[in-house]
């Protein structure tokens, strides 16, 4: 596949994982570009870019984080992370839906928040234990902890809302 | 069968058991009530995070990030490869080198005569300072042509760059910015010289050198990355007075919060 139909494809993908993964849309969109730069430069296989994109953007984004102030920009209000129209309501609901779910995200467990988010960019078990390197019949198990444990803080989160 | 283990319930929710399985398993569902609950609550759990997630979702400028992608290809290809004899491989050693330098020394010249010029401000900025003052060589600032930023969140319009030559093996970058979304971005990169190179956002930017050594003042918000060779013994960035990156040989220490950390890009923000 060449390199526009992989961009098509792929980026909106990366973008919305390392998004969902940082509550940024500024790092989701330098790391997103940064990954199919060096995608640029490698020679891979079809069926291993789309785990490739994604092991480079998390290894970009690991470490990186800087979860406190993250997590005051978030209490403060962040940007609304949907494009269309809304009303003043709509924007201040976002807001506080956007910081909910990113402040109960930030409790997971890196590896349980990596999981969860590619599975939901639709990742096989075999790809997502691939990057994450665990055994493939251990994916279910991890990502049904994973959720409980995000259902949980959820939860608990909706409570004190 | 026994009772259905977490795993594969999940694995069923997502499709991932095998056809065979699958049959086994919907028989004993179907026997099973205690299973058949735990696979609805597991259910419920999933529809719950994907609930979630879709507040959290955002079209990407693809236009715009594929130009970006493409660009920052055509025209960085250095700062990942290998020296190839283009963009930093001309200040390799030998007459080339020092041919292109002077060119681009001739081209600092040039521009510092311009009202305005980052290089003639640097060249104000500089005299008279008690840095300079107690430099023991000073290396005038070369102006290169502008080169876009690989790591902006916007696409970076490049204001002044300057290239610095270590001093014994050893180069130190301090910014002085104002608190706000400004980054700098440091890369380890295969060349022989340093460089910083500034947002053209920066309008009060001034530059102050030594041996070794670049002082960028008045970075106020804007950007600024920074390129180190990785071939340096010592490498110091400073962001407002403290230490956020020291390389001592082969290792490399980060001590200020970072936006993004890999073994050969850094990213800071400068309004913390």
């Amino acid at each position: 596949m060449d390199f526009n139909a992989l961009f098509e494809t792929l980026y909106p993908s990366v973008y919305r994982y390392v998004l969902r993964l940082t509550g940024d849309a500024d790092v989701a969109e330098d790391v997103a570009q940064e990954a199919f730069v060096r995608l640029l430069r490698q020679t891979l296989p079809d069926a291993e870019v789309r785990p490739w994109l994604f092991t480079v953007a998390t290894n970009l984004v690991r470490d990186g984080a800087r979860k406190t102030e993250r997590r005051i920009r978030l209490l403060a209000g962040a940007p609304p992370l949907v494009s269309r129209p809304m009303s003043a309501d709509e924007q201040v609901e976002q807001k506080e839906n956007v910081s909910a779910v990113r402040i109960v995200l930030d409790q997971l467990p890196a590896r349980d928040q990596q999981l969860l988010l590619m599975r939901e960019e639709g990742f096989k078990y075999e790809e997502i234990a691939k990057v994450i390197g665990v055994a493939p019949a251990s994916v279910g198990t991890l990502i049904a902890r994973a959720l409980r444990k995000f259902t949980a803080l959820y939860e608990a989160s909706e409570v004190r809302r | 069968m026994s009772h259905a283990g977490e795993g594969l319930l999940q694995a069923y929710i997502d499709g991932e058991v095998r056809s065979e399985a699958e049959a086994e398993l919907i028989a004993h569902l179907d026997a099973c009530g205690a299973c058949a609950a735990e696979l609805q609550a597991m259910r419920g759990a999933s529809a719950l995070f994907n609930s979630a997630m879709s507040v959290m979702t955002a079209a990407p400028a693809m236009v715009t990030a594929r130009e970006q992608v493409l660009r920052i290809h055509r025209t960085k290809p250095a700062q990942v490869l290998p020296v190839s004899g283009a963009g930093f491989g001309r200040f390799a050693a030998g007459g080339l080198a020092r041919a292109a330098a002077l060119t681009l020394l001739v081209t600092g010249a040039a521009a510092a005569i311009i009202p305005g010029s980052p290089l003639r401000r640097w060249l104000t900025g500089s005299v008279g300072s008690a840095d300079s003052a107690n430099s023991t060589e000073v290396e005038a600032p070369v102006v290169t042509p502008a080169t876009p930023s690989t790591t902006a969140r916007r696409a970076m319009v490049p204001g002044a760059e300057l290239v610095i030559a270590p001093a014994n093996g050893s180069v130190r970058v301090s910014v002085d910015a104002t608190a706000g979304d400004g980054r700098v971005t440091v890369r380890f990169v295969d060349a022989a010289r340093a460089t910083v190179q500034t947002d053209s956002s920066a309008h009060a930017v001034t530059f102050r050198n030594a041996a070794g050594r670049v002082d960028v003042l008045n970075l106020g918000t804007s950007d600024a990355e920074i390129t180190m060779p990785r071939s340096l013994r010592t490498a110091t960035v400073v962001i407002n007075g403290r230490t956020v990156l020291v390389k001592d040989g082969s290792q490399l220490r980060v001590t200020g919060p970072t936006v993004a950390n890999t073994a050969d890009l850094i990213v800071f923000r400068t309004g913390s």
